[in-house]
This record gives structure tokens, sequence and C-alpha cells, in this order.
């Protein structure tokens, strides 16, 4: 079931110097949310810009006192979306459509012994998270420690939730493009470095993916050169997200028709795709 | 308050709100958000007679109060929708129009002959998509300027070829579906009425563009795409006006409507009937929303029949 709902802003905070978090109150939303599912906003009710944004969910925060679900967002500014979003206040209300499309398949007894990679880069971070808190719950405490969280971002300011991810306890490696945190350099390069390394490929290493187009392609490349399997989830400009129109589409291999690829509407077909499932285009 | 609208004698909508084809899939996708039994009519997504694989991506840009889109009808062929979309329209209460499209007249004779062996009442033929390359061939000569072959909506003897054909061959109610990338939309209007078809519905989108200024590449990988939304309103209305004008059967307007105020526009400009189409984007729920605001207008001008509306523009 998809619903269109109300939502109320709680918190709309500045964290680093172009990356927002926004907490929002939208009732009988929260219990259905999946991690990497999205939810797709209405900015405002000018025209321009017209069509909604998609965004992730990184968390749902229990409100205190009243028990209600808070619905936790982080986003940084790129266009004219982002940054009417970052100017809404406390009480505003934003239109809201979601759960939309599937979300990370967590395949629990399938990732038993196996190194599991949860691989970020930059915003991407977000559903990451959610997915990583929902692991802590249905697994058992040791689970954790075949996990390892790699993040990477432009710059030590953008490099999000790794507190967070301490705080659950898990494995942290971090890359910044720019040297100023961590590894300097892409993010897929410092697991590239952790692969050679450690030669943990006859353990069928297992990857969860988001980030930017340029990451994912550079995993799935080390994906087919490590034999890592896995789920990726891909973030595109998006019209309806209810798999109507079908502009945000990618080339995938059909696995039904033998060799032919088919486009894939990212908002209701993905956003998470089989890791090398994808046929990059541009 | 009567909103039926009939569109000829036995071809009636219950009333005048309907949803454009390309903006609403196969309706399902919007089950969850709206009462789907409450439209006047669905148009579906356009049909082709073997499965299309659609144009490569970017596929979708944002422009001012607007959007361009290059999909170049991407569907699963028309074998697969009456085996696996038709079923769950048929069950509806709107009238449901199968939008239709072909490069070639042979291929929307096909396609409407198929239709309607399946039991569907009624067609759209797209013979205006902007984002495929068609097969026509006219008068004068193949090609236009930018080298890309006309659309049959850009050529009064192409349109009136392809409906004559089409009309010869079914007893489907007929919709034609116009472009505006003409220079005169009468003629085209007319050409279509007079080749038999039911009922005329425009605007299609608007070729456009937009380039990326930073990489130097056009946005849409498809080069140029249609452009919809509320800013092409004005250009969609002044059309929907004119063909209202030059032609006796009905004509359903569409063109960046957004709102109730919009689509009372295009009726008292001359339109039976209406279609949303990008503003289903932007809110999924927005065909009834301009279904009760045409009501609440009525309401307020004490006018108990929607039909009263109708072509009632006053030019002095």
């Amino acid at each position: 079931m998809l619903y269109q709902k109300q939502a109320f802003i709680v918190e709309n905070k500045q964290i680093a110097p172009a990356v927002y978090k926004l907490k929002a109150d939208i009732p009988g939303l929260a219990g259905h949310l999946k991690a990497g599912q999205f939810l797709h906003l209405r900015i405002g009710e000018s025209y321009d810009p017209l069509l909604r944004r998609p965004f992730s969910v990184y968390k749902i925060e229990n409100q205190k006192g009243n028990g209600r679900k808070l619905i936790c967002i982080i986003y940084k500014v790129i266009g004219r979306g982002t940054k009417i979003l970052s100017q809404k206040t406390k009480g505003e209300l934003l239109n809201v459509l979601g759960p939309l499309g599937n979300g990370f398949d967590f395949i629990g007894t399938g990732l038993k012994n196996r190194p599991v990679f949860l691989v970020a880069g930059g915003m991407g971070v977000a559903p990451l998270f959610f997915l990583a808190s929902m692991m802590i719950k249905k697994t058992k405490p040791d689970f954790k420690k075949n996990v390892i969280i790699f993040i990477g971002s432009p710059n030590r300011q953008e490099l999000v939730l790794t507190k967070e991810f301490d705080e659950l306890g898990f494995k942290i490696q971090l890359s910044t493009d720019d040297g100023s945190r961590g590894f300097k350099g892409y993010v897929c390069e410092l697991l590239e470095n952790y692969l050679k390394k450690k030669k943990v490929f006859p353990l069928r290493p297992y990857v969860y993916a988001c980030g930017p187009n340029n990451m994912l392609k550079a995993l799935d490349a080390l994906a087919g050169k490590y034999r890592l399997d896995g789920q990726i989830s891909v973030d595109k400009m998006m019209g309806c997200g209810v798999g109507a129109c079908l502009g945000c589409v990618v080339k995938v291999k059909d696995n039904c028709n033998g060799q032919e690829a088919k486009y894939k509407r990212i908002c209701k077909d993905g956003p998470v795709f089989k890791i090398n499932e994808i046929i990059w285009e541009d | 308050m009567n909103l039926t609208i009939r569109l000829n004698s036995n071809f009636k909508l219950k009333n005048p709100v309907t949803v454009a084809s390309g903006t609403f899939g196969y309706a399902e996708e919007f089950k969850d958000f709206i009462d789907l039994n409450l439209l006047g009519a669905i148009f579906t997504k356009t049909i082709t007679r073997f499965p299309k694989s659609g144009n490569p991506p970017p596929r979708l840009v944002e422009t001012s109060s607007g959007m361009l889109n290059a999909i170049g009808l991407q569907n699963e062929g028309v074998e697969d929708f009456v085996k696996n979309k038709w079923p769950y329209l048929r069950k509806l209460g709107p009238k449901i129009i199968a939008s239709i499209s072909a490069i070639n007249t042979e291929d929307f004779v096909y396609l409407a002959r198929y239709l309607e062996d399946a039991g569907i009442e009624a067609v759209e033929l797209n013979l205006s998509c902007p984002n495929v390359k068609y097969a026509v061939t006219c008068s004068r000569k193949k090609f236009i300027g930018n080298g890309n072959p006309i659309m049959f909506a850009q050529n009064a003897a192409a349109t009136y070829n392809v409906i004559k054909a089409v009309r010869k061959k079914t007893d489907l109610f007929l919709i034609t579906k116009l472009s505006p990338n003409v220079t005169d939309i009468t003629a085209i209007a007319r050409a279509a009425e007079s080749a038999g078809t039911d009922a005329l519905s425009l605007i299609n989108t608007f070729f456009a563009m937009a380039i990326d200024i930073h990489t130097l590449r056009p946005k849409l990988a498809n080069i140029t795409g249609g452009l919809s939304g509320p800013a092409i309103k004005p250009l969609a209305l002044r059309m929907v006006y004119e063909a209202c004008r030059s032609v006796k059967i009905p004509v359903i307007g569409m063109g960046g409507i957004m709102n109730a105020a919009d689509a009372v526009e295009f009726m008292l400009a001359g339109a039976k009937a209406v279609s949303i189409g990008t503003a289903n984007f932007v809110n999924p729920h927005i065909a009834i929303d301009i279904l009760y605001g045409i009501k609440k207008y009525l309401k307020e001008k004490r006018i108990d029949n929607i039909n009263k509306i109708v072509g009632k523009i006053k030019l002095r």
C-alpha cells in the first residue's frame, strides 16, 4: 500500500556546510518503511520547481514523551529543490508519497559466515544506516563482527553518520576525495585496497551499496574482479515516482530473454538492483 | 448537478475530467492514491504493435514550471496489454481509452482491430509523439528541416489518410491526438474531422530542449523532447480554442492543467472534456481535486449542467 500524506516538520537542521537533517512526523507511515525505500516530497506549493524530489530515510526515531515515530532524512543542498527544502522550518508541512520502491533485501541467513560490506558514497550513507540498524535488530550480536562499513565523501565535513555507525558497534573505514579524513581517494579504491590485502573473496563477500552513479559503476567493476555479490541502490531525478512516467530508467540485463537488455524503472523496479545487473550507459 | 458529457450518441463520460496518456501508466500505478472510478475516462500509456524499449536515459528534465520528456513510447506491446493490463482496466468504471501509436498506417489499423477484438470501446490515435520517428510519406517530401521524418499530425494529408484507413476497418470510438508543433492547427483538425475521427484530443507536447552549460551536452539523451506542464498552458489553450472553432466534433482539451480554474478555461474555450497530464506527477490525487473544484465552480455560478459552460467564452 502506498500513501499520500502531510508531513509536519519537527526539525530541519544544518549539520555540515551544505548538509541538512530533516525530522518529520508523518502519521501512519513510519511502520511501513523498509530500508532502501524512498519518500517523494513536494517541496512547496509553487509550480517552479515543478516535480517532487526523492529522499531516502536513514532513521525512524521515537519522539520522547508522546510515542510518535519521526522519520529522519539527511540531504545535501545541490539544486533549487533542496535549497528551498533547506529553508523550511519547524511546523511547516510537506506533501509526501511513500513508501516507494523496493528496499534492500536483507537475505539474513544467506549472509552467514560471509563478510558483509556496506559501501556508501556521499548521502548514499542514509539508506545504509537504516539497513545497518535493521540488521542489529534482526541478527545476533556477533553478526556485526563480519560487517564493515565503508563511507566515502568529498571532504570531512560531509562525512555524516560516522558517529552513529560507531555507536551501533560497527567497524568503519573512511575515505575523502581531498584526504581531509581517512583514506585519500574514492571509497571503491579504499574497498579494493582492503580486498587486495585481506583476500576474503573465497568467503563470498556480500555488498550493500548506495551512492553516486560513478561510485556504483566502479563497484560493479570491482564486483566482477573480486567476485562480489550484493545489491546497489541507484539515485536519479524522477517524475512520478510510482512507475507511470518511465522517466527514471536504467538499462539492465534481461535474464528472461537471454542477452537482450531492457530499461527498468528506478522508482518502481528499483531503486535497489543486483550488483552487475545494470548496464551503465553514461 | 449534471456532469455527464456526451461525446457522441453512444459514447458518454460521467464527468469531463480524464487523465492523459503517458502520465497515468495503466491506472493501477495510481490505485492507492485515488479512487479511479471517479474519473471521467482513463487514457492508457501509448501501446504499439510490438514491444518498444524506448529512448536511452536521461529521458526527463525539469524546466521552469514544466518538464521535458523523451521516453520514446516504451511499452510491452499490444499483446501484453490485452493479456496483462486490460483485465484490470476493464473492471473499472470510467471509459478506458487505449492510446495507440505506430510508424505506419498498416500498424495503426492492426492495433485498432486487435483492441476492438479484445473488447475495447475507444482508442486514441497518437499521431503526435515528439520522440519517435514516424515513417510518414506526405504529398511533398518525407523529411523536414531537422532531418527527422515528420509526425502524422504535422501534415493534414497524412493525418487524413491514417484516420481514414482505421475508420474504414473499425467501429471503435476514435479520438485523434494532435500536435502543437504545426503552423495551423485548424487545418489538421479539419482534416481529421473529415477523415471520420469521432473526437480530437489536444495538445501533445511541444518540441523543446535544454543544454547543460557545464558538460555542454543536451540534457536529454534524445537531444530534443516534449515540453509539458503549467509552462505550456496558455499556448495549449489558444490551440484548443482555435481547434474548437474549426470543427463540429468534440474536443478534449489539455496542456498544463494544474487546477480546476485551468480546466474551466479549457471548457470555456470549447473543450467538452479535459485531460490532466503532468499534474498527475506533482500530485497523484489531483484529477479528483480538479473534479471537485469544477463542481464547486458550477455551484457558485448556479449552473446545473456542465455542458452549459462548454464554449461559453464571451468574445465581446
